[in-house]
Parts: structure tokens; sequence; C-alpha cells
């Protein structure tokens, strides 16, 4: 439990770093005064103080969220290709509510972040799949010359 | 001190209800945790050991390699590895008995056969 703390802390920390680096960046890309979302999210929470208050609690979430969400891949009695596909399905719920809160993208970006993020795990797999593929033919052949 | 023992013998001390046998480590096959007891396998019997997995990892010669939480294996004893579709790896004893590798212990296992 105590680690699940630590990771959760740790978790935290990397989303706010990574929410500010990525929200200072925008901000100097379209030359305007700081703001950690669009003007929409700082309207809705009504004001600059408060919008950055909310965000780098969401932020600091996700970061908690992705943290804790690689547990899946340390449950061993199940194959990789179950942990691949319940990890896809918590991240993508919970990526996806935590991001909309965030105000990242609208709503009817839907079907485009869905095919990303199909593509990101499919190319996760294979490449995952061909770097163990590639590891057992070394042990392999590391046992055969054993042998001989 | 049971340390020392083991890597002058090359012999661990395995229970089979009151009986204690010396069990020869060339002979064994694995060590794998089953019920909150380590168990020592080879051709013809299992035995409880004494020893923790973590314990074992530090005081059996290099032969031995642990594969996942729970199983250390004799790599004398392998066949081979192999991927399964759905990305789990099997590793195949010599006499067709198998068992599963955790992704986690393959750098190792790469380590420990010198790659």
């Amino acid at each position: 439990m105590n680690k699940v703390i630590k990771k959760s802390f740790f978790g935290f920390c990397i989303g706010v770093t990574i929410g500010m680096v990525f929200s200072l960046f925008f901000s100097k890309l379209y030359g305007i005064s700081y703001v950690p979302s669009t003007p929409a999210f700082i309207n809705h929470w009504g004001g600059l103080t408060n919008a950055v208050l909310v965000s780098v609690i969401l932020w600091g979430v996700i970061g908690i969220f992705w943290t804790l969400g690689a547990y899946i891949y340390k449950i061993t009695a199940w194959s990789e290709l179950k942990q691949t596909v319940v990890h896809f399905f918590v991240s993508y719920i919970g990526f996806t509510i935590l991001a909309l809160l965030c105000g990242w993208f609208p709503l009817h970006w839907i079907p485009y972040y869905t095919i990303i993020f199909v593509i990101t795990y499919v190319i996760n797999w294979f490449v995952s799949y061909n770097i163990n593929k590639k590891n057992i033919n070394e042990i392999n052949q590391a046992l055969k010359q054993q042998r001989e | 001190m049971i340390a020392d023992e083991l890597q002058q013998q090359n012999i661990i001390f395995g229970y089979q209800g009151s009986k204690v046998c010396p069990l020869k480590l060339d002979q064994i096959i694995h060590f794998y945790t089953s019920d909150h007891y380590v168990m020592a396998g080879n051709d013809d019997n299992t035995y409880r050991v004494k020893q923790r997995i973590y314990q074992l990892v530090k005081m059996l010669p290099t032969k031995f390699i642990q594969i996942s939480s729970g199983e250390i294996v004799n790599f004398e004893d392998v066949d081979h590895l192999e991927i399964v579709k759905n990305g789990t790896i099997k590793l195949v004893f010599n006499d067709h008995h198998f068992t599963f590798v955790s992704r986690r212990y393959v750098p190792k296992i790469k380590e420990r056969l010198g790659l």
C-alpha cells in the first residue's frame, strides 16, 4: 500500500510537470500570455487562477492514472494479450474522460482520437512481440550452443 | 552458512512429510512456489525446501536461472523457449513438460546466459 502511495505521488508530480511544459509550449506557440487550456475552459472555471488550479489537479490525476495503470502489466497470471487489451480499455475510458475535462479537444474529435489511440496500442503490441521473439531466439541459440 | 554448505556439497535438503532427503542440485529441474511453500522438483519427485525463492537465487549455481517471481529453473534441463500467439513465453523442458516465463525476467535470463 505504501508503495502505491509513493507511486501515486510520483505520478502526480510527473503529470503536473508534463501538463505545465505543454501548456507553456502552446501559450508560447500562440504568442499569448500563459493559459493552462482553452478560453472556454478558463471561462467555465471563472478565471485564470481557478482554471490553473483545476488544470494542475487534473494533470496530477492523469499522472496517477497512468502510473497505477501500469500495474495491469504486472498481473503475471494474465497473458500479454490480455494485459494489453485490459490496459487499452481502462486507459481509453479513463484518459478520454480526463482529457475532455482538461478541455484538450472537443467532443467531435473523438473518432480521430480513438483511431490514434488504437494505432498506438497496435504498434506497441507488435514492437513488444518482436523484441520478445528476438530475445527468445537469442536464448534458444545460446541453449543450442550449450548442448553442443 | 547454508549457502557455504550448498556450494561445497552441491546438495540441498528436501522434505517429504517427516522424511528428509539430501538432493543433488544437478538432479533438480526446477524450484517453484506452490501453496506458499517452495518445492524442488526432479524427474520422479517433488520435495519441500526450507529456503525462499530469493534466498535460492543468491545461493544456487549459475545454471539455475529465475524465470518468474515464483520459479527458478535449471537451464541444463531446458530444451527451448517459444512465444505463444497471445504473447506468453513458454519454456519447454527436455522431458517435454513446460512452464511459463515472465517477460520481466527475460533480460536477466539473457545476462545469465552471457548474451
